[in-house]
C-alpha cells in the first residue's frame, strides 16, 4: 500500500518535474568533489569517457600510455579521460505534526505539499544525474529512478518527528534543499541551519504555509488548539486578532529569512493555495544558478 | 383573582422548574466556540489580547430573558381567567342536563358557550362532570361523572337534533345512575318549552342521589322559543302554510318560503302572528307545475328543523294510467280515444299505457294515483276484482264513456247507466246539441270558467235515482250528469258520461277538459301511497332508505349509522325518531319525507318549576384566556431584547450614524408597499405575467366583474389544483384571473369561463385573440352556472345564462358541437366517468363533434370549447381547510367526488391531448411488435 502511494508520488513527481529542463548544478562549485559523476568538465582528469591522446612526457603514468595507439606510430601516446564529477542534493522535509494542517481554504495539507516539492526536484536532479539524498535518512546518495523510488517511500514512511534536523555534517560543496514551516521559534532555526552550514554547504530553505496560517481568516469564537500539544487559546473575537496576528507571522518569517541570509542560503515561500509548479521554476534557477543571488532575494 | 385562574395544560408550568437552569445557562455559557487546530498557536499566544469580551451579561438582560421565558410557559399553559362559578361548583360532582332538541338549535352557539364556560368553572373547581342531553339517542352515552375536560370536549361535540326530547326517558337512566346520597350540583339547560314534562322532570331531578341535589335551570326568554312549521295542506288548488309560536303578545311577521330541490325560491308569502294569535296562516299560490318542483317549505330565519318542511312525492309525484277499449288507431291518433286525456295530463304527471294485465297490476300495486278507462264496458273479472281492491285503498278511477259502455257495465261506475244512451241532435232527434250549465258550488269543478262552445251530442245518461244529485259533478244545461262520482272506501271513482275523444262531444278540444282533469287530479293520491298497504310485503327490499337527513338546525346531512330504513308499510305512520330521523327516504324511484311535524300543543312554554329550583337566564359567564396577552407580552419583550442585544453590542452607535441612508430604505420600502401600482410600468408588468404564467402551468378563468363569481371561480380553481397535486402528476400553480381585453391568454392550456346571464360579446380584438387561441390548441371551458331545472328552461324558455353564452361565442370560431359522447376522451382522461357532474347534476357537457373526441379541434384534436351549466367552479371551490365552500345540487359527498373528478379529467384532457385515444391502438402496435 505505502508502496503504491510512494509510486503515485513519485509520478506526479515525476511528471511535475517533466516540465522542466534537465536540472544542471553549477560545475565549478563542485569541481574540487572527489565523486565522479557524468558532468564533462571539458579537461583531462579522472573519468571514464575518452577526453584525448597525448604524447607522452617525463613523468607520466606508465599505466596511462594507449598501447593501440602507440602501436599504430612510432611516438608513444597516453590516453586521458575527461573529468566527470556530479553533486549531491540533501533534501529534507520538516517531518513535523504541524505539517498535516490543512485549512479549509488550501486543498492539500503542508507536509503534502513539501513531499511532492522534494521529490519533483529529486526527480529533476536524478535525471541531470545528481545524487540525490534524504538529510538524517540512511539512504546512500544516488542518481537512479529506483533511488528515487526508495526516496519517495522513505518520504512517506517519515514518523513524525522533531521539527529540524540535528546537526549533521554533510560532505563539502553538497546543496541542502529544506521544505518545512518554519514556525519554530527563530532561535532554534538558527541553530540547527547552523550547524548544517558550517562547513560551506550551500542551502535553500523553502517554507510552506496554509493560506490560514498567514490570514487568519476565522471569525468570531474559536477555540485554537496545538496540533500536537494541549495548548489551547480560546479567541474571543478572532477578527480583532487578525492584524496583529498577521504582523506577528510577517515578523517571523523576516526573522527566518535574516537568519538564512546570514548563512548564505536562500529563502523562498510557497503557500499551499498556489500551484506548486511556480515554486519548482523557482528552485530550478536557485539550484542551476540560473539567477543571482540578489535576483533570488528579489524574487522572494 | 387567582382563584379564578385555572390552566387548561397545567403540565407545561413543569417547565417553569427549568427557570433556573435557564438563569444558570445565560448567564456561564458563552457560545460554543469553533474548535480549529492550528500550527501557528505559539504566535497566538504571544499576542496579547487586546480586547476582553464581556461574559456577563448585565443582571437586567438577564432578568428580561428570564421573564420573557417564565412568560412563554405561562402562555403555553393556557390560563383561563373566569371571574365566577368555580366556588359555587367546588365540591359536589357537576350533572349538565342539556335540551339538545330542535327549539335549541337557533341559538345552540349561545348555549354551547353557557356550557362550555360552565364546564370550565367545574374544571377550575376539579369537580367531575357528568354530561346528559334529553334527545333520545339510538347509543345513548355514558351517564357517569368523568373529568371536566373530558366533559367539555363531549359537549363540544354534542349537535341539537330534529327530535322531541325525552325528558322522562332520560330521568329513568339518571335515577338509576345517581343514588347515593351525597352532594350533587344539577345545571339543567332547557330549551324553554313544557314538553309536557318540564315540571315533572325539574322534580325528578331535585330527587336524584336521595334528594341531596341542587338544580339550576338555565332558560332564554320565552320569546326566544323559535316557530315552528305546521303540515302545509293543499287547499284549492294553493299551497296553505301555517305558522305556529308560543303564546306572546308581540306582533311578528315571518316569511315562508317555498324552495325548489336546488335551492331556488319559487315562492314566498309574509305569515302575521298577531298579538294573543299563535298561529298565522297564508297561501303559496304556484302553477301545478312549479308546485311540483317544491322540495320543502321553510320560515326564513329560524333555524331549526321544525321550521321546515320537506315535501315529498306525495305532494307532487301522480301516475296515470291509460287504458282503452278499442284498439289504439295509431295511424290516426286524432281519433284515438285517449290522445287528448293523453295531452291534457302529459304536463303534470307520469303517463304509462299497460299493455297487459300484469302491467297493470304492478302499476296497482306500486301506489298508482289515476286509472283512466276510456269506453271500457265490462272489465275482466280478475282485473276488475283488482282495481276495484285498488280504489278502495285510495286509487281514483277515471272512466269515460262510449259505444261499449252504452252496451253494458260492470259495477265500477259511480252512477247506475240506463241501457243504451241517448244522441242529442242527431237526425232523428228533436234535441239540440247541449251545452253545460255552471258548476255548482258543491262540485270540484267550482270556479272554473264555463266555455259556452262546448256541447255534447251524445251521452250515457244515469239511471234516476235518489242519491244521484250529490254525486254529480257537472251536467248538462237540461240538467243531466255529465260528471259523475262517487267515494268507494278510501278512493273515488269518476265518470265522463261523454267519450275521451270528440266523437260523442267536443268537451276534449276545450281548455275547460284540461282544467277539469287537472281538478281530478288535485283529488287523486300520490303516487306511491294508494296500494302500499296489505299488498306490499315488508321486506328490507321494500324498505325507505334514509337518504337525507335533517340535522336539529334544519340543514341536510348524511345519515348517521344509527339511521335504520323504515319498512314501506310503516312510512306514512313513521315519526322521527333516533333511529328514522326527520329527513328523506328512498325506496326505488319512489321519495318521502319524515318531517318533525308539531302540533299547537307542543309549542307550550316551560311551565312553573318545583320550589327547589333555581331559575336563570342565559348570560354567559365566560372563561378569558390570558394565553393571547401572555404572547403578546412576550414578544414585546422579545423586541426589547433584540434591541438590548443590539445596544450591548455597539452596533447601536452604527445603526445611528446610518440612520438616514436606512430611514431612506424603510421610506422607500414603505412607499413601494403603500403604492405598488405606481411602481409598475406597463412593459415590466406585462413580462412577469409571461414569466410568471409560462414558468408554471396555471389554470386561469374570465373576470366576469362580479366579485362574487370571480372569487368563487378562483376557490374552485384552486380547490381543483388541490385535487390536481393530491392525485396526479399535474401541479397547477395559482389560478389567474384574465381580462380578455387586456391580457395575454396563450400561456394557459385551460380557460374557465362563467358565464352570467348579462354577459356582453367582448370585444372585436378580445375576439380575435380568443380565434387565435382555440386555433393554437387552447381549450375554454364555458360554463352557464344554472341547473337544468331552472325556472326558464321549465316554461320552455331558454335561460339568461344561455342567451348570454350564444351572445359570446356568436362571433367565435367553433365547429359543431355535441353532447360528450360515451366514448369522449373526456370520459377516460384520467378517472373512467360517464356524467359530469358540477355544483349541479343535470347540466350537459357539450364539446366539438367529432370522432372520439380526436375531432375537427385543433392540431392535438383537443376540442376547443367545453360548454357545461353545472356550476363547476363553486363545486370545486375550496376553503382555506380544504373544506368544500358550496353545497352540491341534490348533494352528497359522491356528487362532490365525481365534480372533483370531472375537473382532473378536463384538466388532464387539455394538458395531454387525444393521448388516452390513441391507447385504444396500443393492442395493435404490442402486436405489430412481435409481443
Amino acid at each position: 500500500m505505502q508502496e503504491r502511494a510512494a509510486l503515485a508520488l513519485n509520478d506526479r513527481a515525476g511528471n511535475l518535474s517533466g516540465a522542466l529542463p534537465a536540472l544542471l548544478v553549477e560545475a565549478h562549485r563542485i569541481a574540487a568533489t572527489v565523486i565522479i559523476g557524468v558532468h564533462g568538465r571539458k579537461r583531462s582528469g579522472p573519468g571514464e569517457t575518452f577526453w584525448q591522446y597525448r604524447p607522452y612526457s617525463f613523468g607520466d603514468n606508465v599505466q596511462q600510455i594507449d598501447w593501440h595507439r602507440s602501436a599504430r606510430s612510432d611516438r608513444v601516446f597516453i590516453r586521458e579521460n575527461e573529468w566527470e564529477a556530479a553533486n549531491t542534493l540533501w533534501l529534507w522535509v520538516s517531518p513535523a505534526v504541524a505539517m498535516t494542517f490543512q485549512s479549509h481554504l488550501a486543498t492539500v495539507s503542508k507536509g503534502e505539499r513539501a513531499r511532492l516539492l522534494a521529490l519533483a526536484v529529486a526527480s529533476l536532479a536524478v535525471r541531470a544525474n545528481e545524487r540525490v539524498s534524504l538529510l538524517g535518512s540512511d539512504l546512500a546518495p544516488a542518481h537512479s529512478r529506483p533511488a528515487l523510488l526508495r526516496l519517495a517511500q522513505t518520504l512517506i514512511t517519515a514518523p513524525a518527528s522533531d521539527t529540524l534536523p540535528r546537526a549533521i555534517r554533510l560532505p563539502k560543496f553538497s546543496t541542502v534543499l529544506m521544505f518545512g514551516d518554519f514556525l519554530e521559534p527563530p532561535e532554534r532555526i538558527a541553530r540547527s541551519l547552523g550547524s548544517i552550514a558550517a562547513n560551506g554547504v550551500a542551502g535553500h530553505i523553502v517554507q510552506v504555509c496554509d493560506p490560514a496560517e498567514e490570514t487568519l481568516p476565522y471569525q468570531g469564537r474559536v477555540q485554537f488548539e496545538e496540533m500536537a500539544g494541549p495548548l489551547t487559546y480560546v479567541a474571543g473575537k478572532t477578527e480583532s486578532l487578525r492584524e496583529a496576528y498577521q504582523a506577528k507571522f510577517a515578523e517571523q518569517r523576516a526573522r527566518v529569512r535574516d537568519i538564512t541570509r546570514r548563512i548564505g542560503w536562500s529563502f523562498a515561500v510557497h503557500r499551499t493555495d498556489e500551484a506548486p509548479l511556480r515554486i519548482l521554476h523557482a528552485l530550478h534557477g536557485l539550484i542551476g544558478g540560473e539567477k543571482s543571488r540578489a535576483n533570488q532575494a528579489r524574487a522572494f | 383573582m387567582l382563584q379564578g385562574l385555572s390552566f387548561l395544560t397545567p403540565w407545561a408550568l413543569a417547565g417553569l422548574a427549568a427557570l433556573p437552569v435557564i438563569w444558570w445557562l445565560l448567564r456561564f455559557t458563552p457560545p460554543k466556540p469553533q474548535h480549529v487546530r492550528f500550527p501557528p498557536l505559539r504566535l497566538l499566544l504571544e499576542l496579547v489580547p487586546r480586547e476582553e469580551q464581556p461574559d456577563k451579561t448585565p443582571w437586567w438582560l438577564l432578568l428580561l430573558r428570564l421573564a420573557l421565558a417564565a412568560l412563554l410557559i405561562l402562555a403555553v399553559a393556557h390560563p383561563l381567567l373566569s371571574p365566577r362559578d368555580a366556588a359555587r361548583l367546588a365540591g359536589n360532582p357537576l350533572l349538565i342536563v342539556v335540551d339538545d332538541s330542535w327549539a335549541a338549535a337557533k341559538d345552540w352557539d349561545t348555549r354551547l358557550a353557557v356550557l362550555q364556560d360552565l364546564a370550565a368553572s367545574a374544571q377550575q373547581a376539579g369537580v367531575p362532570v357528568a354530561v346528559a342531553a334529553t334527545s333520545p339517542s339510538a347509543r345513548p352515552g355514558d351517564l357517569a361523572p368523568q373529568a371536566a375536560h373530558d366533559a367539555l370536549s363531549r359537549l363540544t361535540a354534542l349537535t341539537p337534533r330534529a327530535l322531541q326530547p325525552d325528558r322522562l326517558g332520560l330521568l329513568e337512566r339518571l335515577k338509576t345512575t345517581f343514588t347515593d346520597n351525597s352532594g350533587l350540583t344539577v345545571v339543567w339547560l332547557s330549551d324553554g318549552l313544557d314538553h309536557g314534562s318540564a315540571a315533572a322532570f325539574a322534580r325528578g331531578l331535585l330527587a336524584l342521589n336521595g334528594g341531596q341535589a341542587d338544580l339550576e335551570v338555565i332558560s332564554g326568554p320565552s320569546t326566544a322559543i323559535p316557530l315552528a312549521l305546521a303540515a302545509p295542506e293543499i287547499e284549492g288548488g294553493r299551497m296553505k302554510i301555517a305558522a305556529l309560536r308560543t303564546p306572546s303578545s308581540e306582533d311578528t311577521k315571518v316569511v315562508a318560503r317555498a324552495l325548489a330541490g336546488n335551492g331556488r325560491s319559487l315562492a314566498e308569502t309574509t305569515l302575521a302572528l298577531r298579538p294573543g294569535s299563535q298561529r298565522a296562516e297564508g297561501f303559496i299560490d304556484l302553477p301545478l307545475e312549479l308546485r311540483n318542483e317544491v322540495e320543502r317549505v321553510e320560515l326564513t330565519n329560524e333555524r331549526s328543523a321544525a321550521a321546515i318542511y320537506l315535501l315529498d312525492d306525495r305532494w307532487r309525484r301522480k301516475t296515470v294510467s291509460l287504458m282503452a277499449g278499442s284498439t289504439l288507431e295509431s295511424a290516426q291518433p286524432l281519433l284515438s280515444p285517449l290522445y287528448y286525456v293523453s295531452r291534457a295530463l302529459e304536463p303534470y304527471t307520469e303517463i304509462s299505457e299497460p299493455k297487459q294485465a300484469s302491467d297493470l297490476k304492478n302499476e296497482l300495486d306500486a301506489g298508482l294515483s289515476v286509472l283512466a278507462l276510456a269506453d271500457i264496458g265490462v272489465l275482466p273479472q280478475d282485473e276488475q276484482d283488482m282495481i276495484q281492491g285498488w280504489v278502495e285503498r285510495g286509487g281514483l278511477l277515471l272512466r269515460f264513456a262510449g259505444p261499449r259502455m252504452a252496451a253494458a257495465q260492470d259495477p265500477l261506475i259511480p252512477v247506475t247507466l240506463r241501457e243504451g244512451g241517448r244522441a242529442l241532435g242527431s237526425a232523428l232527434s228533436w234535441e239540440t246539441p247541449q251545452a253545460l250549465q255552471p258548476f255548482a258550488e258543491t262540485s270540484p269543478f267550482a270556479g272554473l270558467t264555463l266555455d259556452t262552445a262546448v256541447v255534447v251530442n251524445r251521452q250515457v245518461l244515469a239511471e234516476p235515482a235518489a242519491d244521484l244529485t250529490p254525486k254529480v259533478w257537472a251536467s248538462l244545461a237540461d240538467g243531466t250528469p255529465l260528471v259523475t262520482a262517487e267515494q268507494r272506501g278510501k278512493g273515488l271513482i269518476v265518470l265522463f258520461h261523454v267519450t275521451a275523444n270528440a266523437d260523442w262531444s267536443n268537451l276534449p278540444l276545450s281548455g275547460m277538459f284540461v282544467e277539469m282533469l287537472r281538478r281530478i287530479l288535485d283529488l287523486a293520491p300520490s303516487a306511491g301511497s294508494g296500494a302500499n298497504a296489505g299488498t306490499q310485503v315488508a321486506t328490507s327490499q321494500a324498505a325507505f332508505t334514509p337518504r337525507r337527513v335533517l340535522t336539529g338546525t334544519g340543514d341536510f346531512a348524511d345519515p348517521s349509522p344509527d339511521a335504520e330504513p323504515i319498512a314501506a308499510a310503516d312510512i306514512d305512520t313513521a315519526k322521527p325518531s333516533p333511529t328514522h330521523p326527520a329527513g328523506l327516504y328512498n325506496r326505488g324511484g319512489l321519495e318521502r319525507a319524515i318531517n318533525l311535524t308539531l302540533a299547537q300543543d307542543d309549542l307550550k312554554p316551560m311551565g312553573a318549576l318545583p320550589g327547589g329550583a333555581q331559575l336563570r337566564g342565559m348570560e354567559r359567564a365566560p372563561a378569558i384566556p390570558l394565553a393571547p396577552y401572555l404572547f403578546g407580552l412576550a414578544a414585546a419583550l422579545f423586541l426589547l431584547d433584540c434591541i438590548a442585544a443590539l445596544w450591548l453590542a455597539g452596533s447601536w452607535q452604527r445603526l445611528k450614524t446610518r440612520r438616514a441612508g436606512a430611514a431612506i430604505v424603510i421610506l422607500l420600502v414603505l412607499g413601494a408597499a403603500a403604492a405598488p401600482d405606481m411602481a409598475r410600468a406597463q412593459d415590466a408588468a406585462s413580462d412577469q405575467f409571461a414569466l410568471s404564467n409560462t414558468l408554471q402551468t396555471r389554470l386561469a378563468y374570465v373576470e366576469t366583474g362580479d366579485a362574487q363569481v370571480d372569487e368563487t371561480s378562483r376557490q374552485g380553481l384552486a380547490g381543483l389544483g388541490n385535487i390536481l397535486v393530491e392525485r396526479t402528476s399535474v401541479e397547477p400553480g395559482e389560478p389567474v384571473a384574465v381580462n380578455l381585453e387586456r391580457d395575454e391568454i396563450v400561456f394557459f392550456p385551460l380557460i374557465y369561463w362563467p358565464i352570467l346571464p348579462d354577459a356582453q360579446a367582448p370585444s372585436p380584438a378580445a375576439l380575435a385573440k380568443l380565434n387565435t387561441y382555440i386555433k393554437n390548441g387552447g381549450t375554454i371551458f364555458f360554463d352557464t352556472r344554472e341547473d337544468g331545472a331552472d325556472l326558464n328552461s321549465l316554461m320552455g324558455e331558454v335561460s339568461g345564462a344561455t342567451l348570454a353564452l350564444r351572445r359570446v361565442v356568436e362571433k367565435l370560431d367553433i365547429p359543431p358541437l355535441e353532447p360528450v359522447p360515451p366514448d369522449h376522451v373526456l370520459t377516460k382522461a384520467f378517472y373512467l366517468l360517464q356524467a359530469f357532474p358540477g355544483r349541479y347534476e343535470r347540466g350537459q357537457l357539450w364539446v366539438e363533434s367529432g370522432e372520439g373526441g380526436t375531432g375537427s379541434g385543433n392540431a392535438d384534436g383537443v376540442t376547443s370549447v367545453i360548454i357545461g351549466a353545472n356550476d363547476y367552479a363553486a363545486a370545486w371551490a375550496q376553503d382555506t381547510r380544504g373544506q368544500p365552500l358550496y353545497a352540491t345540487m341534490p348533494g352528497g359527498d359522491r356528487q362532490r367526488e365525481f365534480a372533483y373528478r370531472t375537473g382532473v379529467n378536463i384538466v388532464m384532457y387539455a394538458l395531454t391531448g387525444n393521448y388516452k385515444a390513441d391507447q385504444v391502438h396500443v393492442p395493435a402496435l404490442l402486436e405489430r411488435l412481435g409481443q
